[in-house]
């Protein structure tokens, strides 16, 4: 298993909660411009102003394009929880890549290491899950 | 589906202005490499990138801008960004890029 976390990675049930909205969309990069504007609409649920939710528009097209790019072209499977003063997405789908190592994923690392508070990539089991958590005062730059 | 961007092009002086629109994402970004591309292609000395209306920018569209570059570098064309909004500067920013496209 790579472990591409930028932090420590927190348990999956972290992740989950009783307002977690569940979306399960092709793979295909059509889709994650619809995923886009959901996550921003569970995002205005919550404490987050303007520039926070278009830091997690861009984070979670970030973990989005990273899953299309690695995945075998099954179904991609997003949570997305807005939970307090924060806000988690965690997304994975079928994948035979064993590194991702693209130029553009290394943009999009430098992207969610500033846009997130914490994200992570774990590849293992020919699954590939992206998470971040993201809270309304303390993330980004 | 509708596409996201919309890209026109213009030219003026010895400088090819490639004015893009939307958002610049996944499904968009080689469209926006290919209007680039072509335009260093034109240019006799500047490219200037106008994305005065690009309301999203992600690493694709980056990826996309920085190709546009690299393709005018090695025609010994001049290659620039103009007017980002503040959401797609941010993105400039924090991957370090922004200095490199002038701004």
């Amino acid at each position: 298993m790579i472990d591409a976390t930028a932090g420590p990675a927190p348990a999956p049930a972290e992740l989950i909660g009783p307002d977690t909205i569940r979306i399960t969309f092709p793979n295909d990069p059509k889709w994650v411009r619809t995923v886009r504007l959901a996550a921003a609409g569970i995002a205005a649920t919550g404490p987050f102003d303007v520039e926070t939710i278009d830091d997690l528009r861009i984070a979670v097209d970030e973990l989005c394009s990273a899953l299309i790019d690695a995945g075998t072209g099954v179904d991609i499977r997003l949570d997305l929880t807005c939970a307090g003063d924060a806000f988690f997405a965690s997304g994975t789908t079928a994948t035979e890549e064993l590194e991702l190592d693209s130029e553009r994923f290394t943009l999009s690392r430098q992207i969610l290491s500033v846009v997130a508070d914490e994200f992570g990539l774990d590849v293992g089991d020919h699954q590939i899950r992206c998470w971040f958590r993201r809270t309304g005062d303390a993330g980004g730059q | 589906m509708e596409s996201p961007v919309t890209i026109s092009t213009t030219a003026h002086g010895d400088t090819e202005f490639v004015v893009i629109s939307g958002e610049v994402d996944l499904v968009s970004a080689s469209a926006v490499e290919e209007a680039l591309v072509a335009a260093v292609g034109r240019a006799t000395a500047h490219v200037v990138a106008d994305l005065k209306g690009v309301s999203f920018l992600d690493s694709s569209g980056l990826r996309a801008l920085i190709v546009g570059r690299e393709h005018a570098t090695a025609s010994g064309i001049g290659f620039r960004i103009d007017s980002p909004q503040p959401v797609v500067e941010r993105v400039l920013q924090v991957t370090g890029v922004a200095e490199s496209f002038g701004l």
